[in-house]
């Protein structure tokens, strides 16, 4: 496990990571108050200084603080969203690519309905309707949806394995269909697991700040869709304080850069024709 | 004595708008005593197919196969568990036969659990480095690597060290020297042929290249089209052929000697493009056979045997004709 | 006698990101006018890349290390291949030498029927759309092909017919060598005849020089005037097909021909060699087939064979046959 994706995949993410969980502490102590997020702590769209390093919003938060908590809560949505649908996706992608036959055209139909449903109304209807409508709800909806993408990756991958002759052989060996699926297809499909979670979980994070930006976000947890959401309505680019634009995209990107290297060595460990060629290259 | 395998009437039909008959009626036995049998005929004469349904790896559409005269698909579970023992395949693909992500050691790890091979881990270990061995290959070289780390050849070869650690009665071998070079062919069917001979082991052996057949010896069938045209001793078969089909097939060699080259140039009928007819009530190589006959097209010519040569069956009208004759 | 393309010194290499690793070395071979050669080797020998050496497609990350490709042209004058501008190359190629690729039944576009994809690199030449029809037709003649065959796709027609059609397209200009890589293989054995005879035939109607690359001794037998035995990147023995195949004097050559499956060999007749062929990255040093040759000596490891004229238009590059000639001279 030398390789540099890995190390620098890994790392990235566990910096990320380590930030969302202190990061409301570092709030606390930049703001110098227990309660960082206090609307009106300082005097709203300042630029930035030494203290407000980007500046504050138009609530008349530090930016810095705002940001600082708002990445675990993303992270949160990324991730209930993202195991969702990866479940889901997995098991019903699965189950289609192996079990083919009527059952395979039947879970397509299901695929290609919830793939064409439109989220939007449904999240706007939702969103009026629910009372308990919170970030929480929010993602597991996102989840519901977003499984018909996994499935759509992980089915053809697993009809492909299917036929490899080491299949055949698992099972003239006597090994059970238990055993085959885990040990024998589970393998080669783990790139595509790792793949899918990944987009899942910046997809999610990424659909959460689209919502924020049309305005059906949830209450007042700070999210980086949130904060993304009301720089665009604030102007905040115009007004000279970008940082507070730019650090919550710049933490979407390097979610997605870190979950995607892992993705890469992953791929590299189980794909051995790639490995050969990462082999070749550091020999 | 039962036969070790029979094939009985087996048919696989594929489709159902455009059936495919890759299999039609298809009939032929091994005996109890360790023998080989080659399967030979070129793409879509159903050869792999019956491979697979042999393997119990498919059902087919219709048809029996009997191992040791207990039909493969009704067995019970524990006679499946004898049969899966003693009924082990060959692939083609050296490179899709094992499992990238795991060493080679569990290939064998995993034929000494399930098959109760042996009674404690060092004496598995010892079966297995010495069935590895057997095939010429060292133990240090092979176990721990992985799959890509070997070249096809040896690839190959740690399938048949494999069929060495399980002992199985019967090979059956879809195509498997196909991908490997030329200069490793021979070492691979030697092996096979001592399995024969000193194991008791006995192989189906599919191929499209005669050759490999010839070498092996035994006995051979020749297909086209999912049917039987040929059924005889290779050495036989293949020295004086009787169906215009395996005439051609044999004639069609290329000879590794140049004092012994292609003396006269093939008959335009010999290439068809795809306009064959849907009728299958009648012989499938009509259209390309130079000896075709008015009756080749309106009767399926049955596999019969020949009374002029020793256990060959043939199907073809110009053979009909001979005995409705006498 | 003049000779139609002359193979000098060539060393092709293969670019990775860190350096160039070789993968033909120095290769020297004449090819006559109007003469079937065949190049043989395993796979990974660097026949394939010898081909599109000859054909001066060396491109990245192909790279030329030496050497040069000297094609005489119908008026007498040579020009090097390997050295010319892609618009010569351009000119070149279908015009003087033919190349039918490995698998090139698959190189048709699915979509065109094929009066247009044999006529397009004859009208880029400068020939008029009724003339490249006349020498389309004419070549389709030639591998025994029908002119209704110009109006059907791809798809309608046999593996065979392809590889025919392929044929036909490489002749139509009646260039001076062409070049077929593995033109069987895929190809069920009753349409390799075919196709193996097809190509005599244009040899002896047309004139034109034939270069075949396959790993098929029986194919070489077959129609092979001149054999050329390559091995990890070299040629290691040039010869008339019946000096290869009944006395060949390189170890691997012997060794070649002993491995092959023939009916009337005993089960004990065919030797096993031993090892497998090097892959560029692992080249041994001197001989490269000196770790699996059964007569190594010391100096195999250090020095390299010269592929130096043995009998009568037979070259071999050994150093064994050295030590006979200096035990017998």
């Amino acid at each position: 496990m030398k390789n540099p994706k890995t190390i620098i995949g890994v790392g990235l993410l566990t910096f990320i990571v380590i930030l969302a969980v202190i990061g409301p502490t570092i709030a606390k102590g930049l703001t110098g108050s227990e309660n960082p997020l206090s609307i009106g702590g300082y005097r709203p769209y300042q630029l930035p200084t030494a203290e407000n390093l980007i500046g504050t919003d138009g609530d008349g938060r530090d930016g810095m603080a705002v940001f600082l908590s708002s990445i675990g809560p993303s992270l949160r949505i990324g991730v209930i969203a993202g195991v969702i649908a990866t479940a889901i996706g997995v098991t019903l992608g699965f189950t289609a690519g192996y079990l083919g036959g009527k059952i395979d055209i039947f879970l397509r139909i299901i695929i290609d309905m919830v793939l064409v449903f439109p989220i939007l109304p449904l999240m706007l209807t939702l969103a009026l309707l629910i009372d308990r409508w919170n970030l929480d709800t929010l993602a597991i909806l996102l989840g519901l949806f977003g499984w018909a993408f996994v499935a759509r990756v992980i089915r053809p991958q697993v009809l492909s394995l299917r036929e490899r002759s080491y299949v055949d052989l698992a099972v003239l060996s006597g090994q059970s269909t238990f055993k085959i699926i885990i040990f024998e297809l589970l393998p080669g499909l783990l790139p595509y697991i790792g793949y899918s979670l990944s987009l899942s979980i910046v997809g999610a994070m990424l659909a959460e700040a689209g919502l924020q930006i049309i305005g059906i976000g949830a209450g007042s947890t700070p999210t980086l869709g949130l904060m993304i959401g009301k720089g665009i309505r604030e102007g905040v680019i115009a007004v000279g304080l970008t940082g507070q634009m730019l650090l919550p995209a710049a933490m979407l990107i390097l979610t997605f850069l870190s979950l995607n290297l892992i993705n890469l060595s992953l791929d590299e460990t189980y794909n051995p024709r790639l490995r050969r060629l990462v082999e070749d290259k550091v020999s | 004595m039962d036969n070790l395998l029979r094939i009985q009437d087996l048919t696989q039909v594929f489709g159902t708008r455009n059936p495919n008959y890759a299999v039609d009626r298809v009939s032929f036995s091994m005996p109890d005593e360790p023998s080989i049998l080659s399967l030979v005929g070129e793409s879509g004469s159903g050869k792999s197919t019956i491979a697979r349904i042999a393997l119990g790896l498919m059902k087919p559409t219709s048809g029996k196969v009997y191992f040791k005269g207990t039909d493969i698909f009704t067995g019970d579970r524990k006679w499946q568990k004898q049969f899966r023992r003693d009924v082990q395949p060959v692939f083609q693909d050296p490179y899709s036969a094992f499992n990238p992500a795991y060493r080679l050691k569990r290939v064998f790890n995993i034929a000494v659990r399930n098959f109760d091979l042996a009674q404690d881990q060092r004496k598995a270990q010892a079966r297995i480095e010495e069935s590895l061995d057997s095939v010429g290959l060292d133990p240090d070289d092979v176990l721990d690597k992985y799959p890509h780390q070997l070249s096809g050849g040896q690839r190959q070869r740690v399938m048949l060290a494999r069929l060495h650690l399980i002992r199985p009665r019967l090979i059956i071998a879809d195509e498997p020297v196909s991908m490997i070079d030329a200069s490793m062919r021979a070492s691979f069917l030697k092996l096979l042929v001592s399995f024969r001979d000193n194991l008791g082991i006995s192989t189906l052996f599919i191929t499209h290249d005669l050759t490999t057949s010839m070498y092996l010896g035994g006995r051979i069938i020749v297909l086209y089209k999912g049917r039987i045209m040929e059924h005889g001793d290779t050495p036989d078969v293949t020295r004086s052929p009787q169906h215009p089909y395996a005439k051609l097939l044999i004639n069609s060699i290329p000879v590794a000697d140049p004092s012994q080259r292609w003396d006269s140039m093939l008959p335009a009928s010999v290439d068809s493009a795809n306009r064959a007819s849907m009728n299958r009530d009648r012989c499938l190589f009509a259209e390309r056979c130079g000896q075709v006959m008015e009756t080749c097209w309106q009767q399926e010519p049955r596999v019969l045997p020949q009374e002029n040569a020793v256990q060959r069956d043939v199907a073809c009208h110009l053979y009909e004709k001979t005995l409705e004759n006498n | 006698m003049t000779i139609t393309l002359q193979i000098r010194d060539l060393s092709i290499g293969l670019q990775s990101t860190k350096k160039i690793t070789q993968i033909i070395s120095h290769v020297n071979l004449d090819v006559l006018p109007g003469e079937i050669i065949g190049i043989v080797g395993e796979s990974g020998c660097g026949k394939s890349t010898l081909a599109i050496g000859a054909l001066g497609l060396i491109e990245t990350p192909h790279v030329l290390q030496s050497g040069s490709v000297l094609l005489t042209l119908p008026d007498g004058s040579t020009t090097d291949v390997v050295r010319s501008s892609p618009e010569a190359l351009r000119d070149l190629r279908w015009r003087h030498i033919a190349y039918i690729p490995q698998g090139s039944m698959n190189i048709f576009n699915p979509v065109m029927r094929i009066r247009a994809q044999l006529t397009d690199t004859l009208v880029q030449h400068g020939i008029t759309e009724r003339e490249a029809i006349e020498r389309v037709t004419h070549a389709l003649h030639l591998v025994n092909l029908k002119p209704s065959v110009l109006d059907q796709y791809p798809h309608e027609l046999s593996g065979g017919m392809k590889q025919r059609t392929a044929i036909a397209a490489a002749i139509s200009m009646e260039p001076a060598v062409l070049i077929a890589d593995e033109p069987t293989t895929a190809l069920d054995v009753v349409t390799q005849r075919m196709i193996l005879q097809e190509l005599v035939k244009i040899r002896d109607t047309l004139g034109v020089a034939i270069i075949i690359i396959s790993h098929d001794m029986g194919v070489m037998a077959q129609v092979a005037d001149r054999i050329a035995v390559m091995y990890a990147g070299r040629i290691i023995e040039v010869g008339a097909v019946t000096d290869i195949f009944k006395a060949p004097l390189h170890p691997y050559a012997q060794a070649l021909l002993g491995s092959i499956l023939q009916s009337g060999h005993e089960t004990d007749q065919v030797e096993i060699l031993e090892g497998e062929s090097p892959s560029p990255w692992n080249y041994p040093t001197g001989c490269r087939f000196n770790p699996r040759c059964p007569h190594t000596m010391d100096r195999c490891r250090t020095e390299v064979p010269d592929l130096i004229l043995r009998r009568a238009s037979h070259q071999v590059a050994c150093h064994l046959l050295d030590e006979k000639v200096s035990n017998h001279g």
